[in-house]
């Protein structure tokens, strides 16, 4: 225990897990748990080192039915059959499901666990050891290979205790690590102007103007941690406690904030005797998160009328806490506030007295999460995993609440929202109309059926609609060039007499192949040699040149030419040459990338649908 | 169902010769290609087809701002440099841009004219007759049931004073305003793969019109707008309804979806009329048979959207074309001008009923490497250890999983 302590006093990253009464505790327990609390401590810097912002993973670990694992007692179960190579090879994971007190179906879901958090560890700690080869090597070797020890092996302890040390000495040499940087970041952030630098974020300046010294900046951003800790953990309070470690030990775990850290990671990590009496409430606000609307709960009363309530009811032991632990700092009106808001929507009944419960719920969340976020933002915590969370639950704010445009800053970061305002809403027509005032003109003109004009009563048998392709026909060789030829020129005339005037209003004369009909073939030739020389790759557009050698066609009559004539052809010719190998819209994807040209520097562009194009010819999915 | 139904088609040939440039990938001549091919297959013998009046600017400025308009009004490929251009990348200024806009404009402006009409005959009808119709709009929905397709409209992202997205003026928006003039309440319905952002922010503070709009999301996936928590605000709050969608959800799980959500809303909202932006860019497979079954009763007018792929926008219409009029067509396309564009099959249907093959959408266990943005909640996370469990049935697992830890 020597070395534990000193650590304690060298470092203060150590301090969180600090046992309170550590003399009461028989000596073998002493042994398992501090191995233990060691053990999550290196682990806890484990995930964040290795992980970093991208990892995070909720502590305890729980299984799919909420069973908590005892990653401690998992890893030294492994550790006791070989390791997990051995493990898995040898098929052992309904054992180990068994001595960690599962029963042996949960063998598969345990490997997850281990291979998830434990591998991390393993990895981690090969890692250090390469850093460090010669104190920690033999002991960290011992501890991956297993030695199959009973009980509390010292070994790990001690290659934790190695670990663990060496990584506070690193950390008190080495003034880069991220609590220093905290604190710069404290100091600089306090000069308002600077600010700006962080993230870029403007609005956080304002935030941290009136924070005017260092440790009232660090304790409000501790303070935060706690509070979204708990805000979360009503929701959800399985992922508290890892967030709540991460925090801690990200906040610079002072003396402060050790009981109540350690208060609510009771469920999760040691279960003291010492503070059984929390445990009940722990469990009560687990429930609460569990299930929200559980009317076994109840409801809570009035904010104005909690003092009448005695402090054996559990919410308001909940409070009290809260309470105490806000009046321990001296925190800024605006943190508490937040807190209130967290009180608010603590109990489920806030729920029912909204319709719109879910939004209310979020918005309150958003609400009390705003600050935290703010500045953890704008202090770089990197190694924020909240970020990931209050991304999910990303909710809408009421319309017209105070909160909206100091959030407004971080939501646009994070999602577009529709804008608001007279220069993008439409104007909706106050009332509704009785009588309806007929102006034909806006109809357009009826061009199908025929009217009286120009209807001929013909003959034409139209077949029953909805006819498809047939499959029989009588020409000599079956899909050649003339066959098709000689089904599309009877099926347009067909068309062509059924539609009487509605054919030339539809200017189906000018579709189709038909189209080349007014074409030279020279013409026809010069066309298709200037689509030719101009790749499109190039960013050259062979229209230009079309249209200055084409000056006696119209645009319109030149474009028709393309779709109708140039397009449909090559088409053909691909049909012949590599059917079924044909991409679906490759007009002009034979010159090259048909989308490199258009809308590159388009930020945020129809085209841009990041996670496929550029290759396909359907951009858009 | 809807066979004796009045379908009113809207059409104008000068649609397809106009041209957004090259490398565009909005080609108007696919609206040629579909109306073809509904020709083909004998479609128009069960409809009226109009040509649409093109729409005056002032009917334009209904919703947008005049000034936009007149810009649009003014701008050409020519003089564009004298502008100062809030087009942006993907709205090119084309020729006939504006004549453009009042074609398709006018084909969704006067279908609702036409439906308005046709409302109002109806009306008047019932009150000649003295019948004690007290409520017409039930009798409307009980009775008589218009359908009016203008593919060349649907589009979307048009917004106030910008265009987006292909889009320069929001034909949707404007139609709507028009049947809010006779409409207590009107639904819009948005099946395109991108978010229906233009009509949805339009009248996100009103609760006369609901908008539901399925889309892609997320992947800054264009417009990047359509979280399912923005329900709209103030007098539309809850009136907006977003339905993000990833990669490769099938038809079934869209279907599904689709009745659950537009039979609750057409239940509890009773719009007096739908309308229905049917963009060809997202699942082909039966949209419109599932959104019969759910809609019967109201106007429902059909707009087209997106879709680039000429051929199988053309399919896809088509085959929506013959749903509405409730005639079945068989798979095998009648011979046409452009049959060579529908090689090598030649069929309506394509292979697996999608017009664009989704890229399956696997969740990844480990999304550690991923965006934290873009993570997967935790009970999701938590739901895959446990489904994994479930998985690994045994030991026969002998994968080394420290790799992808």
């Amino acid at each position: 225990m020597a070395g534990w302590s000193k650590r304690v006093d060298g470092s203060n990253l150590t301090s969180f897990r600090k046992p309170e009464n550590p003399k009461t505790l028989v000596k073998n327990e002493v042994d398992y748990d501090s191995a233990k609390l060691l053990f999550i401590e290196v682990f806890t810097i484990c995930l964040n080192e290795v992980a970093g912002s991208l990892c995070y993973r909720p502590l305890p670990p729980m299984l799919g039915d909420g069973k908590a694992v005892d990653l401690f007692k998992l890893y030294l179960v492994v550790r006791k059959n070989g390791g997990y190579q051995r493990v898995s090879e040898n098929g052992l994971w309904g054992l180990v499901g068994m001595d960690c007190g599962f029963d042996s179906s949960y063998g598969m879901a345990l490997k997850l666990v281990y291979v998830k958090y434990l591998g991390v560890l393993e990895k981690w700690m090969l890692r250090v050891r390469e850093i460090d080869g010669s104190s920690v090597k033999s002991k960290v070797s011992k501890c991956d290979l297993g030695s199959g020890g009973d009980g509390v092996p010292m070994d790990v302890e001690l290659d934790l205790k190695k670990v663990l040390m060496k990584i506070s000495d690193e950390k008190a040499k080495d003034g880069e690590n991220e609590k220093c940087k905290l604190r710069k970041k404290g100091v600089d952030t306090t000069d308002g102007d600077e600010a700006r630098d962080f993230d870029g974020l403007n609005e956080s300046n304002e935030k941290f103007d009136d924070q005017s010294n260092l440790d009232s900046n660090v304790i409000t951003v501790k303070d935060n941690d706690e509070t979204r800790s708990v805000v979360y953990g009503k929701e959800h309070l399985k992922s508290v406690k890892g967030r709540e470690s991460v925090s801690v030990l990200h906040g610079n775990g002072t003396d402060e904030s050790l009981t109540k850290s350690t208060m609510v990671e009771e469920d999760c990590i040691s279960r003291k005797r010492k503070r059984e009496s929390y445990l009940d409430m722990v469990k009560w606000v687990s429930e609460v998160a569990k299930n929200p609307c559980d009317l076994a709960i109840g409801t809570l009363p009035e904010r104005s009328k909690w003092k009448d309530y005695g402090t054996e009811v559990v919410w308001k032991q909940v409070l009290l806490l809260r309470d105490e632990m806000l009046l321990k700092k001296d925190v800024d009106p605006r943190a508490q506030q937040s807190v209130w808001q967290i009180k608010q929507k603590m109990h489920p009944s806030m729920y029912d007295e909204n319709s719109g419960s879910g939004r209310l719920r979020c918005s309150q969340r958003v609400l009390s999460a705003k600050d935290h976020l703010k500045k953890r933002r704008a202090l770089q915590f990197s190694a924020s995993p909240s970020s990931s969370h209050n991304d999910e639950d990303q909710a809408d704010v009421p319309t017209g609440s105070s909160a909206e445009s100091a959030i407004g800053f971080w939501w646009t970061q994070r999602r577009k929202r529709i804008p608001v305002g007279p220069q993008f809403q439409a104007d909706i027509p106050k009332s509704i109309e009785e009588i309806y005032e007929s102006d034909s003109k806006w109809l357009g003109t009826g061009i199908w059926p025929l009217g009286k004009r120009g209807k001929k009563r013909t003959l034409v048998d139209r077949g029953p609609i909805g006819k498809g392709r047939q499959d029989i026909c009588s020409c000599n060789t079956r899909g050649s060039y003339d066959c098709v030829k000689f089904h599309i020129s009877e099926k347009r005339r067909k068309l062509k007499i059924d539609l009487g005037s509605a054919y030339s209003e539809w200017k189906f004369d000018c579709i189709g192949e038909e189209v080349a009909l007014s074409w030279s073939r020279e013409e026809e030739h010069k066309f298709q040699d200037i689509v030719k020389s101009n790749p499109l790759s190039e960013e050259k557009s062979f229209w230009d040149e079309v249209f200055k050698l084409f000056p006696n066609k119209s645009r319109e009559s030149l474009v028709s030419y393309y779709f109708n004539v140039f397009l449909l052809r090559r088409r053909a010719n691909q049909n012949r040459t590599n059917a079924g190998n044909i991409d679906s819209d490759d007009d002009e994807s034979e010159y090259g990338p048909r989308f490199d040209c258009f809308g590159r520097d388009a930020k945020f562009s129809i085209f841009r649908s990041p996670s496929k194009n550029t290759s396909g010819s359907e951009v858009v999915p | 169902m809807r066979s004796k139904d009045k379908i009113s088609y809207f059409y104008d040939g000068d649609v397809g010769s106009v041209y957004f440039g090259p490398n565009h990938p909005m080609k108007p001549h696919r609206l040629c290609m579909t109306h073809h091919l509904v020709l083909a297959y004998g479609l128009h013998s069960k409809m009226e087809v109009y040509r649409p009046h093109k729409a005056y600017p002032v009917e334009l400025a209904q919703f947008h701002s005049a000034d936009y308009v007149e810009f649009l009004n003014r701008i050409t490929p020519d003089t564009q440099n004298l502008f100062p251009n809030n087009l942006g990348e993907d709205c090119p200024v084309f020729d006939n841009l504006f004549e453009f806009c009042q074609i398709y404009a006018g084909g969704t402006i006067g279908k609702i004219s036409l439906v308005n009409m046709l409302v109002h005959v109806e009306v008047s009808n019932s009150l000649a007759n003295k019948d004690l119709v007290a409520d017409a709009a039930r009798r409307l929905n009980n009775k008589l049931c218009d359908i009016a397709i203008n593919w060349a409209g649907g589009l979307h992202h048009a917004k106030k004073c910008a265009a987006s997205g292909f889009c320069y003026i929001n034909d949707l928006v404007l139609g709507i305003l028009e049947l809010l003039k006779y409409h207590p309440r009107v639904l819009y319905i948005d099946i395109d793969v991108h978010h229906g952002d233009g009509v949805e922010e339009a009248f996100y503070f009103t609760d006369r019109v609901m908008t539901v709009s399925f889309h892609k999301y997320g992947d800054k996936f264009f417009p990047g707008t359509g979280d399912m928590k923005d329900t709209g605000e103030r007098d539309g709050r809850f009136y907006s309804i977003n339905v993000p969608l990833k990669d490769g959800i099938d038809d079934g799980s869209f279907t599904r979806l689709f009745k659950t959500i537009i039979s609750k809303v057409v239940e509890t909202y009773l719009p007096g009329a739908i309308v229905l932006q049917c963009g060809a860019d997202s699942l082909a497979g039966d949209r419109l048979g599932c959104f019969n079954l759910s809609i019967d009763g109201a106007i429902l007018l059909v707009t087209g959207g997106g879709g680039y792929t000429k051929e199988n926008v053309a399919r896809c219409w088509a085959l929506e074309t013959g749903v509405l009029l409730d005639t079945e067509l068989p798979n095998e396309i009648p011979d046409n001008d452009y049959i060579k564009y529908f090689a090598p099959d030649y069929s309506l249907k394509l292979p697996g009923g999608h017009i664009v093959p989704p890229d399956f959408y696997i969740p990844d266990f480990d999304e550690d490497e991923q965006n934290p943005d873009e993570r997967v909640n935790q009970h999701t996370q938590d739901k895959h250890i446990q489904r994994d469990d479930e998985y690994y049935e045994g030991d026969h697992d002998n994968d080394n999983h420290t790799d992808d830890a």
